[in-house]
């Protein structure tokens, strides 16, 4: 490994260890021109470990040391934790296994640190993989598309001050969900300035779900209620400081409307603001409304599932959120 | 099963086989079930159209082209196509009393290896095209396929050194090289997948 690498890159990987294979051939080809580093945390078995790790150019090269976590102990906060505390450089870039960096993506993310005495840390832009756009006709879809800065600051594309992962402890490893934007806010709250470098860019998994699927895979967004009441100056960011999404007040709206609309036909239009957006989801021309419109029994399923996801975690926390 | 030195019912998946003008890897598919038809096994190639199901005979082996139903829906929406030949691949796999299938796309193995799972034979998996970064997730079920073809198949291979080299690179699969048009060597693949599949049903009882 580097002797005194300038900047670490941590990455936790679970579950994905073919996508890990391909961050990984990613990282390889950064430009960046000081010296790095890579620290895997996972919980892959020896083979997938020697097969996809350890017989990557990367690590004969030594820029990449891993760690290996018992199967089913792990989370992304105790893993992203285990790997800053184990890298080496006094900057902490983060990104995830299911991304794609580009070549220029550490450089970018350097350039954008500014030796004004101001303690600092940097968000890029992500956005969903050109090469897996194909993806994103299916109705449920999971990717990410970031321009910094965001209020989440979601650990794919951010690079972080180590001594500041110090001082605040890391990622709260209580957090089920929202462990990344937990951070940032504490690290606003300790004077850290979040900045941009939009050139800074990484690409994101497209992955496609069935309904079934989507709704288990939001089913740890009834989590956020934790952080929302760890943080509650974060209820600026919602809804009527409520919901955690637009669309939630809204399904939630047009659920009601169309509930009492048999006995009082007028509450109908409380659903035409959702109809409405879910109608656009798509684009404007006739095809793409007409792809949403039938769409929408399936997607307002997802979304009343998550906010009724929300209400449980609400109770649990004892704190508002759907 | 023809675990032992009989001649063995080899179906060989290549879903676009008879499809258009022959590819490179259609014609050396072709020229494997040649060769293995003079080795004393009975290859079928097992393909897909848009005609009603035909079988045809020539050049010494099989060809059974199942109806494939327009795919232009399934690709609006994102699939990987094609898709709607596999139910009727997957019955002509059961029913066909095969030993082996040996698939030559990844759709293909991961047809076969739906049948497997009912109680049909085992899968070799030959890679034609290397596997690059631009086509493992480019389509809804891209990436089930791809993973199933490489990582779930009895035995897997690479047509030449560029898809071994890809396949290295982008699965971190280590891949034996073997040409398609080599029925020797294929046969002694396809034999010891069957003795390992008969060593498993014993230890198993």
């Amino acid at each position: 490994m580097p002797d005194r690498p300038v900047v670490s890159v941590v990455v936790a990987s679970h579950g994905r260890a073919l996508r890990l294979r391909w961050l990984l051939n990613a990282l390889a080809e950064q430009r960046f021109e000081g010296d790095w580093e890579l620290v895997v945390v996972h919980d892959y078995d020896e083979a997938t470990t020697r097969r996809v790790i350890e017989a990557h150019p990367l690590f004969a090269a030594r820029r990449l040391d891993h760690r290996a976590i018992e199967p089913g102990t792990g989370s992304p906060a105790l893993q992203r934790n285990i790997g800053w505390r184990a890298a080496q450089g006094p900057w902490i870039a983060f990104t995830d296994d299911d991304c794609r960096p580009e070549a220029n993506w550490l450089g970018e993310l350097m350039d954008a640190v500014a030796d004004d005495g101001q303690e600092m840390a940097v968000q890029g832009s992500t956005k969903p993989d050109p090469m897996e756009w194909g993806v994103l006709s299916a109705p449920h879809v999971r990717t990410l598309s970031i321009d910094p800065v965001g209020p989440f600051c979601q650990t794919c594309n951010m690079l972080y001050p180590r001594a500041l992962l110090e001082r605040l402890g890391g990622f709260d490893e209580v957090a089920v969900s929202g462990e990344d934007v937990g951070l940032s806010l504490r690290a606003r709250a300790a004077g850290t300035r979040i900045v941009a470098a939009p050139e800074a860019v990484v690409y994101h998994a497209i992955e496609s779900f069935t309904l079934p699927g989507i709704l288990r895979q939001n089913l740890k967004w009834r989590h956020l209620a934790y952080l929302v009441k760890r943080h509650p100056e974060f209820r600026r960011e919602l809804t009527l400081r409520l919901f955690w999404d637009e669309e939630h007040l809204l399904v939630i709206a047009a659920t009601l409307g169309l509930a009492v609309a048999r006995k009082r036909p007028a509450f109908g239009l409380l659903a035409l603001p959702y109809v409405a957006r879910a109608a656009a989801r798509r684009g404007r021309r006739p095809r793409q409304r007409a792809t949403a419109l039938l769409e929408i029994p399936g997607q307002a399923v997802r979304q009343l599932a998550e906010t009724v996801g929300m209400a449980i975690g609400s109770a649990r926390h004892r704190t508002a959120l759907l | 099963m023809s675990g032992g030195g009989g001649g063995l019912a080899v179906a060989l998946l290549m879903h676009d086989f008879d499809e258009g003008p022959r590819s490179a890897s259609a014609r050396d598919v072709a020229a494997l079930a040649r060769g293995l038809a003079e080795l004393g096994h009975r290859p079928t190639v097992l393909c897909c159209g848009r005609g009603p199901t035909r079988v045809s005979v020539s050049e010494g082996f099989e060809v059974i082209s199942v109806r494939r139903l327009p795919e232009a829906p399934l690709r609006a929406r994102g699939f990987a196509v094609p898709l709607t030949q596999a139910p009727t691949v997957l019955r002509a796999l059961r029913r066909g009393g095969y030993d082996l299938a040996h698939a030559f796309t990844p759709v293909d193995a991961w047809v076969a290896q739906g049948s497997r799972r009912l109680g049909g034979p085992p899968v070799v998996f030959t890679a034609t095209q290397p596997p690059r970064r631009e086509n493992l997730a480019d389509r809804r079920l891209r990436l089930r396929q791809v993973a199933a073809a490489f990582e779930a198949s009895d035995a897997v291979t690479a047509a030449d050194e560029a898809v071994r080299d890809s396949a290295r690179e982008w699965l971190a699969l280590d891949l034996e090289v073997a040409a398609i048009s080599d029925p020797k060597r294929f046969e002694g693949i396809y034999r010891s997948c069957l003795g390992r599949r008969v060593v498993r049903a014993a230890a198993q009882t």
